[in-house]
């Protein structure tokens, strides 16, 4: 079993795969080894996206880069739903805005970054092709998220990141022309997609810290109309994805309990996956005497909550890092007529960090195993997927 | 055709357009690099080095600018309104530097955001004119970003690196058009890829006093676009029934290399900037895009195509100057460039006019702030195109014969931040 495991997530890495890992697993190695638990205590550059508040109350100008690396043994139906792009370089940066006066101090700014192969990739599958949505298409993609972060009072921090992107909408026209030769007019756009993230970190004791972090939703749409003659036969298609690379709102609420050199988190989070329309593709098709579309998906999604638990102890000049995790199906139990599933997600993580050679280096891994699970269609046989995934991260930054 | 018909077919033809040169080219880099003329190369505020002045990243100290820009144009081919687009949007640069033993290290970084969005991939057929330079695709989000170093005993500086875009491409759109049980029904999967490119940012200066001398070389750049798109029919006795696939290539928002030489002069309050560009409009792709049809409908194969050509176009060398007036907490400046036409000869389908820039702005020290030492810049500009005859080779073209002219107004205003 652990040699088919091994030989799986091998596998993975070498073939398919996507996945911005930042989303799915956490951004660098501490918040992947403490199951991305981390809005009430993070205040690095990797807070950007996590909590922006808390880059507020960091105290010192770091900079850290490193690489992330994932491994799926996901299946559906008993065939692999592989990740493809495995790794991404990550790189955090925070620092304090070095003003005078009332404002010494107070302002900060911080920036997370996860660049892969790619700035994107948006892969739709069939409908016939099973795959598992939480996973599948999500975010591959280049993520730069920059952060702005006030601290009113010491103890409190407020900030706003922003993480960007482009969608494509347009036509193609590939009539013949004046010259008697195909000639294509192509007229498309790349409007601007934003997702704002606001955070609020406060730690009203030396002992206590809180955070909330709301993070507005994110989709690429894709929108592209292409007309052709064919042997003077017009062809026209219209391909529709209003929500690829899909992002749900998130909500996360946490506190964060320290005690010498241990620190305690709980993360609580809603995520909007009831606003999913699927990772589709939709056509719209219209040739000689024929009008063909894409029919209803019949997929259903719902929101899902999640709990996390970080922990951090501090031994000797090593740091030790612990996660846990749980995250709710986005998909119900029954479905009218799809191949995609989905099933309720458990994660452990584990990581430590020290300086070596003047240096910061951290590492961190977590496994996320998917609860096997049987989708129900009234149409056609049940849908079954289950799986793993794996991420390790390792970076090396300026010392704490 | 009459004359109105013959107006209203030309201004139909040229609302939209492939896409070259980027605003920044066109324009300069920030209100008071617009103001110079874009001659301030060897002048360049650290803030906007990654533009404008690569070495100048090397100035020690923390900086940041926010800067909006307006480009109005009113551009005409035969009389009737061409309809390209103004070009608005946000610059934000920023730049740090410090002192490391005997020389400043420092990097800079310069962002471009159009109001309308990251970029306008248009094509547009290849038998219909094109307006380079003016096109909607220069106006396209760009990322560049440089670091420096400067020997200050020397005063010699160096500077590297990249102005940063995409290429659209991947395996692109497969349909599927089947009938079944359930009538005509379609189904799609698409593999859309965004691949980084990158361009080279060199830069090199020397500075001594009131005289400082620049040279700045950017490569090419460009968003190559693909789109395969494959379409499998299999209705009852349709004609199209079989496997189509059309495939469109091109390249769009094309840039082309610029190899810039500048100098500049201090006298007292005044400073005199200078710059020649050499731009290599000659290595410029077709500015329509390519078509291949494969039909396979089970009998004979139909693969009709369409392959663009380059353009004839030819290298250009535009002269700039600049004069700037600083005091205390203003500052003044006017600047003009001269740029010849890239397509001056015969027949041609690519309008680009020979252009006169005049600009002129100014600036004001705000107060200082939480110990930021802050200025306020704002510059107009306005660049008349001379009148450019078209001909082509087909006489039978609405366009042909077809005067090309107009004029844009520039304006911009940024605010700039510093902090030793």
């Amino acid at each position: 079993m652990r040699a088919r495991l091994a030989a799986g997530v091998v596998l993975s890495l070498a073939g398919h795969a996507r996945a911005d890992m930042a989303a799915l697993v956490g951004h660098g190695p501490a918040s992947i080894a403490e199951a991305q638990a981390r809005v009430a205590r993070g205040d690095d550059g990797a807070a950007a996206r996590e909590n922006p508040g808390g880059v507020a109350l960091g105290e010192r100008d770091r900079a850290s880069a490193g690489v992330t690396l994932l491994g799926a043994a996901l299946t559906v139906d008993g065939a692999r739903a592989p990740i493809e792009d495995p790794w991404a370089v990550v790189v955090a940066g925070d620092a304090t805005v070095p003003l005078e006066g009332a404002l010494r101090g107070r302002i900060r700014v911080g920036l997370g970054v996860h660049a892969g192969r790619s700035v994107a990739r948006v892969l739709l599958p069939h409908e016939a092709t099973g795959a598992q949505p939480y996973f599948t298409n999500r975010t591959q993609r280049l993520s730069v998220v920059p952060a702005l972060s006030v601290r009113p009072a010491s103890w409190l921090g407020v900030g706003v990141a922003v993480d960007a992107l482009a969608g494509v909408s347009g036509a193609v026209d590939a009539s013949v022309g004046r010259s008697g030769a195909p000639e294509p007019r192509i007229d498309a756009r790349t409007p601007a997609v934003v997702r704002p993230i606001v955070g609020v970190q406060a730690r009203p004791t030396r002992a206590l810290s809180l955070g909330l972090v709301v993070r507005g939703r994110f989709a690429v749409p894709l929108l592209v109309s292409t007309r052709a003659d064919v042997a003077g036969v017009p062809l026209e298609a219209q391909t529709t994805a209003r929500q690829a690379l899909f992002d749900p709102r998130e909500v996360v609420m946490a506190a964060a309990w320290r005690r010498r050199a241990l620190e305690l988190e709980l993360d609580v989070g809603h995520h909007a996956f009831s606003a999913y329309e699927g990772p589709g593709l939709l056509v719209a098709a219209t040739l000689p005497g024929v009008d063909a579309r894409t029919p209803p998906s019949g997929a259903t999604y719902r929101d899902t909550w999640s709990v996390g638990v970080g922990a951090t102890a501090l031994v000797g000049a090593t740091t030790l890092r612990l996660g846990l995790g749980l995250e709710s199906s986005m998909m119900g139990p029954r479905q009218v007529a799809t191949r995609l599933t989905d099933g309720a997600k458990r994660r452990v993580g584990a990581g430590l960090g020290r300086e070596v050679f003047g240096a910061r280096v951290e590492l961190g891994a977590s496994v996320t195993s998917v609860a096997a699970t049987t989708v129900a269609r009234a149409v056609g046989p049940g849908a079954r997927a289950g799986g793993l995934l794996v991420a390790t991260s390792l970076t090396v930054g300026t010392p704490r | 055709m009459t004359s109105r018909a013959r107006r209203v077919l030309l201004a139909a033809l040229a609302w939209a357009t492939a896409a070259d040169a980027r605003d920044d080219a066109l324009f300069g880099r920030g209100a008071r690099s617009g103001a110079l003329a874009a001659s301030d190369v060897a002048d360049a505020d650290p803030t906007v080095a990654a533009v404008a002045g690569p070495t100048r990243a090397s100035s020690p100290g923390l900086r940041a600018q926010l800067g909006y820009r307006v480009a109005h144009t009113r551009m005409t081919l035969g009389g009737a309104p061409a309809g390209l687009l103004d070009h608005r949007g946000v610059d934000l640069d920023l730049q740090l530097a410090r002192r490391v033993g005997p020389v400043d290290l420092g990097v800079a970084a310069s962002m471009h955001l159009p109001d309308g969005g990251a970029a306008w991939l248009a094509f547009r057929p290849r038998s219909e004119p094109v307006w380079l330079r003016w096109d909607a695709g220069s106006e396209r989000a760009t990322f560049d970003g440089v670091a420096a170093v400067s020997h200050r005993a020397s005063g010699v500086g160096l500077a590297l690196g990249a102005s940063v875009s995409a290429s659209s491409g991947g395996r692109g759109v497969d349909l599927s058009l089947p009938q079944d049980e359930r009538g005509p029904h379609a189904d799609g999967a698409a593999d859309v890829e965004l691949a980084y490119r990158a361009a080279p940012i060199v830069g090199a200066s020397w500075e001594r006093g009131p005289v400082a001398l620049a040279a700045r070389y950017r490569g090419a750049t460009s968003i190559p676009v693909a789109l395969p798109t494959t379409a499998t029919v299999s209705f009852h006795d349709n004609p199209l029934n079989g496997v189509t696939t059309v495939r469109v290539d091109g390249v769009v928002a094309y840039d082309p290399a610029a190899l810039t030489l500048a100098s500049r002069a201090r006298a007292g309050a005044w400073t005199l900037t200078t710059a020649v560009d050499y731009t290599r409009w000659s290595a410029a792709p077709p500015v329509a895009a390519s078509l291949a049809i494969d039909v396979r409908l089970g009998l004979e194969p139909y693969t009709p195509s369409g392959v663009a050509s380059r353009p004839r176009l030819r290298d250009t060398v535009t002269p700039r100057l600049g004069l700037s007036l600083d005091r205390a907490w203003w500052s003044a400046r006017v600047g003009a460039a001269l740029e010849p036409s890239a397509s001056p000869g015969a027949p041609t389908d690519v309008i680009d006019p020979t252009r006169t820039a005049l600009s002129l702005g100014g600036g004001v020290a705000l107060p200082r702030a939480a110990g930021v030492e802050a200025k306020l810049d704002a510059f107009a500009a306005w660049h008349h195109l001379w009148s450019q005859r078209l001909s082509t080779s087909d006489a039978t073209r609405p366009f042909s014969g077809a005067i090309a002219r107009g004029d844009a107004w520039i304006a911009g205003a940024s605010l700039r931040g510093a902090l030793p």
